[in-house]
């Protein structure tokens, strides 16, 4: 194994692989991009290695945990368990898309008031699932909540205070829903 | 100094809650490469032939490693100072035999994710397997002297055999294997050039991964660089180094390209420790008031063939009641699992569980209140180290929990209290737990601007290891060194090993030491 | 996961010319077939995403309800009429998966969704349903969760679905399309136990999609539940599930319908116990001989076993609390 040949890095993901590659359209955070990509590629890969999009994280990349969830035309979704292929033609929305440290939506103000997270490595999943939860305009009890988050796992042990912040803003009519 | 004990929002937040915060996955490089662990199937023996043809020749493969080909190169040379991580020396790869189901038997590293998996996946390992019993009554036996710095076979008075009291309990208990399971899977990126290497790395020990995988390649500390700034939650399993954090230093030495390696959520179950199971036995003596007479606490836990840590159960009985009988035995068992490390409370966790369950039981028998039991048996001081604690208040809070959740201060049948379809049960935990101090440095640096630059080796797992050296201490160093408030800008570095020593986020020592030396 | 490649049928009749192909495999949500494909369970040469049919709709006549296949879990869960004529339908699914998974998920994808066992999951163990002829590593490894009811020596693989358990309680068909026409069959026919054949799991032919699912009216809603237990309170598969319903007139029992999730290597439901109940009190011991016909024939393993008799208490429960609905 003393002499090995690499090939050449590839310029682009379409060179990587023999493997079918496809070329998808889609609109993430607002903006238009086009990506050639090998078919196996889930949309998790593509933001994060395509396009940089860190935000969103990959905790077990079988639909297990939430972490990855983000935004499809509002819906939440799993991105680990989404072909990248499959979203072409609609819109995308990440954590980074949602507000930054700047201007914070209030959904991530209200997770630093109420504390909502220790590593972090689980709060783009909980907050990009928690704003396609209000989206839903349903009046929300803290049981509820409960009930429909369960599908974000944190192993720090965050979930009371992510509960309060939810409920903190469930309770402001005036929040802004991402657009389909 | 007014700062300390102010609440404050973490200065990370804005980073953790718009997904800005880096994690060791989120970095990437030009012509990076990935690599993906292959594992054994098997629990014993060894491997037969692994045949790597059809891997190599899907596309986008570069390079395949295993203990044919990497033995030498690859952790085959003595690894001095290592004791003190859960596996010792001992690395993978370098040689065909077989001791966990999920040891690492190659490596692959290909130019994307998808076809290093897909390369994995078509590695074929034939395997001679031995059938080997994971029973906690097989396995051969060990009674280690010392661990944690405590004594692991204690005996202190009479034996219990030897005391007689009108009050006798007997109670086996079990505990199951626990995976530590953090949300961020263990990853690290290498980045080799130059002599040196760069690792983005996902731990809570940035100085002891300097030194590991220093050792490991063969190489001066000095030219190993961790950055761990951000880390996903631990709880222990990255307290340790692992092999496969130096596996990827090694890949990109090798390769002369940087090296992405992240553990999969299956490889987390066994590539970088878990709490083993336990089977605790315990025997409570006590007299007519429920005053202990003698406790006996027989440990059995199992180790891996290889590696040298297990489950000290026993740490907390030490010091939790006073008695006059005291037997602590623990049996460790070498079998073929992976190597177990700590996590939360290790020792601590499935001992004080058995020994509260052990507590509940015979104040059933005596049909006493499980808490005046405790209350009888308060101790005042620890009586086994023969010190008095710093500060106990441990009776402030029966008295306080009995009042808010509303204790009925009395005995209470099993069963007999029902809640909808469900009933509530009846009993009392109570746990010790060490808070130890070691020294750390931090580098404090005062600039003409306005600005403090504190500086320490450390990272934040959700601990905020940035608060205490920016909010809080940076707002005491302002009152301390004088000048107004708002000419006083602060920046904290975190999580590099090239900042001065501190030591391993575990068992929560991080904190006091950092803020302490910060100021 | 090996490589692929991928076709969008923007119809039903492209869908189904695609599906020809050799190992062809529709593309629905997602959230069973990638999971397999990462796991190296299914590799289908060919993925066909059939998400662009128009298999959307819920509608309704004077006998039926009929559900579009490629509606998704969450929509169906939500809809009124749904929520009206079978809640315990509603029920089922709103305690399965995750929000998340519920938005993607479709009710074909949900009736053909496979067994989550480890040994199933995992290509490093011998299994008769992944691998045939291989054995069955849960046979003799671990298989607390594992089937009591419908096993065989080559499989004891627990059916996951909670939705089809509520499907089966309420006499539901499924509509199948093929590039020679459609048929419909009872759930109940479709869903196969594994005998000696466990790798065959419904009688879904290649090259067959689910179209929809038809559930039969029977005039005034029934009362109907869901009732699920589990390890976790969210978020996780059945242990023990029922699906019921009950309408009670007199003092007497007229209707009588229950199908077990979580015992069985499909949905289990018995309608010798059900005719037992028709005409009687619903006394305890009508309650237990019910039990005993429903649960004869179980042959669970010994860390199985628990299984049989968290049924009983959960069949106790749930028609107890219908009883309270009436």
């Amino acid at each position: 194994m003393s002499n090995i040949d690499l090939p050449s890095p590839p310029a682009s993901s379409a060179a990587r692989s023999m493997a079918a590659s496809i070329s998808t359209s889609v609109r993430v955070n607002d903006s238009a991009v086009t990506v050639v990509h090998d078919c196996r590629m889930t949309l998790l890969d593509l933001l994060r290695d395509e396009l940089t999009l860190t935000g969103t994280k990959k905790g077990c990349d079988h639909g297990q945990c939430g972490a990855c969830t983000v935004l499809i035309d509002g819906q939440r979704v799993l991105s680990c368990l989404t072909l990248a292929a499959t979203v072409a033609g609609r819109s995308v929305q990440t954590i980074e898309g949602i507000g930054d440290p700047d201007h914070p939506h209030p959904l991530q103000a209200a997770f630093i008031e109420h504390d909502a997270f220790q590593c972090g490595f689980c709060t783009p999943g909980q907050i990009m699932s928690a704003i396609a939860l209000l989206g839903q305009r349903r009046p929300l009890t803290k049981e509820m909540i409960k009930e429909q988050m369960s599908g974000n796992l944190c192993r720090c042990g965050a979930y009371n205070n992510i509960v309060d912040a939810i409920l903190k803003v469930a309770q402001n009519a005036s929040v802004p829903i991402p657009s389909r | 100094m007014i700062a300390v004990g102010t609440p404050v929002s973490r200065i990370d937040g804005p980073a953790k809650v718009t997904g800005r915060a880096k994690y060791a996955a989120d970095n990437s490089f030009p012509s990076m490469l990935h690599a993906v662990l292959v594992c054994s199937t098997i629990a014993a023996g060894a491997v037969r032939s692994i045949d790597t043809t059809a891997a190599m020749a899907v596309q986008g493969a570069v390079a395949i490693f295993t203990h044919q080909n990497a033995r030498i190169e690859l952790f085959g040379r003595a690894l001095p100072d290592l004791d003190r991580f859960s596996l010792g020396g001992w690395f993978p790869m370098t040689g065909p035999d077989i001791h966990f189901a999920g040891q690492v038997v190659a490596i692959v590293v290909a130019t994307s994710l998808l076809s290093a998996r897909e390369a994995a996946a078509a590695v074929a390992v034939e395997y001679d397997s031995v059938p080997v019993s994971l029973d906690l009554n097989d396995g051969n036996s060990a009674q280690p002297s010392f661990f944690f710095g405590e004594e692991m076979q204690v005996s202190v008075g009479a034996t219990c055999d030897a005391v007689k009291a009108p009050h006798t309990i007997s109670a086996r208990f079990h505990t199951p294997v626990e995976h530590h399971h953090p949300m961020e899977p263990g990853a690290t990126v290498a980045d080799w050039r130059d002599g040196s290497v760069m690792l983005y790395d996902s731990t809570q020990g940035v100085d002891d991964t300097q030194i590991y995988v220093a050792a490991a390649l063969g190489i001066p500390p000095q030219r190993v660089r961790v950055l761990s700034p951000f880390v996903g939650g631990g709880f222990g399993c990255k307290n340790q180094v692992w092999p496969h954090q130096a596996m990827a230093a090694f890949l990109s030495r090798r390769l002369k390209h940087p090296v992405k390696l992240v553990l999969s959520r299956a490889d987390m179950t066994t590539s970088c420790g878990f709490r083993s199971e336990t089977r605790q036995d315990f025997t409570l003596k006590a007299d007519n008031r429920g005053e202990l007479k003698a406790i006996r606490h027989r440990i059995t836990v199992p180790t891996s063939m290889v590696g040298h840590f297990f489950e000290p159960c026993g740490l907390s009985t030490l010091v939790m009641y006073p008695t006059p009988s005291l037997e602590i035995e623990h049996h460790v068992l070498r079998q073929h699992i992976s190597t177990p490390t700590v996590f939360r409370g290790p020792g601590e966790t499935p001992g004080t569980f058995a020994l509260e369950c052990a507590m509940d039981e015979l104040a059933h028998q005596m049909r006493m209140d499980p808490l005046e039991l405790r209350v009888r048996n308060y101790a005042e001081r620890d009586f086994y180290h023969h010190a008095d604690w710093s500060s106990k208040h441990l009776d402030e809070c029966y008295r306080l929990g009995a009042e808010r959740f509303g204790w009925p201060g009395h005995y209470v049948e099993p069963r007999s209290m029902p809640d909808g379809y469900e009933l509530v049960g009846f009993g009392v935990a109570t746990t010790v737990y060490p808070a130890v101090a070691w020294p750390a440095r931090a580098r404090v640096e005062a600039f003409d601007n306005g600005e403090i630059h504190v500086a320490v080796a450390g990272h934040d797992i959700g601990t905020g290891l940035y608060d205490p050296c920016s909010g809080r201490s940076g707002r005491a160093a302002r009152s301390a060194l004088g000048g107004s408030c708002h000419a006083w800008r602060h920046r904290c570095s975190g999580g590099a090993s090239s900042r001065p020593i501190s030591p391993n986020g575990e068992r929560r020592t991080r904190r006091p030491a950092r803020g302490a030396s910060s100021l | 996961m090996l490589p692929f490649q991928y076709h969008r049928a923007e119809d039903a009749e492209t869908a189904l010319q695609l599906l020809q192909q050799s190992g062809a495999m529709a593309l629905a949500g997602g959230t069973s077939l990638l999971d397999l494909m990462k796991l190296g369970v299914e590799t289908p040469p060919h993925v066909v995403d059939i998400r662009d049919l128009p298999w959307k709709e819920i509608t309704a006549d004077s006998s039926t309800i009929a559900v579009g296949a490629l509606c998704s879990n969450a929509y169906v869960a939500d809809h009124p009429l749904v929520g009206r004529h079978f809640p315990a339908v509603s029920q089922s699914i709103l305690s399965g998966a995750s929000g998340q998974i519920r938005n993607m998920a479709t009710v074909g994808g949900n009736i053909l969704q496979r067994t989550r066992c480890p040994y199933f999951r995992s290509s490093g163990w011998a299994c008769n349903k992944r691998d045939p002829g291989s054995g069955c590593s849960a046979a003799i490894g671990y298989h607390d969760p594992h089937a009591v009811l419908g096993v065989s020596d080559a499989c004891i693989a627990v059916y996951p679905s909670d939705l089809a358990v509520a499907l089966t309680a309420a006499d539901a068909s499924v509509v199948l399309a093929s590039q020679t026409g459609e048929r419909t069959l009872l759930l109940t026919d479709f869903l196969l136990r594994p005998a000696s054949t466990p790798h065959l799991e419904t009688r879904l032919q290649h090259g067959e999609l689910i179209k929809a699912v038809v559930l039969p009216l029977t005039g005034a809603p029934r009362k109907g539940r869901y009732l699920k237990l589990r390890n976790r309170a969210a978020f996780d598969f059945a242990t023990v599930s029922v699906a019921a319903s009950l309408t009670i007139e007199g003092a007497k029992v007229v209707h009588a319908a229950l199908a077990l999730g979580g015992v069985g290597t499909v949905p289990w439901r018995s309608k010798q116990a059900e005719d037992q109940l028709i005409g009687r009190e619903l006394s305890d011991d009508a309650v237990e001989s019910f039990c005993d016909t429903l649960l004869a024939g179980a042959a669970p393993a010994d860390a199985s076993h628990y299984k049989l008799r968290i049924a009983r208490g959960a069949v106790c429960r749930i028609l107890r609390e219908l009883e309270q609905d009436q």
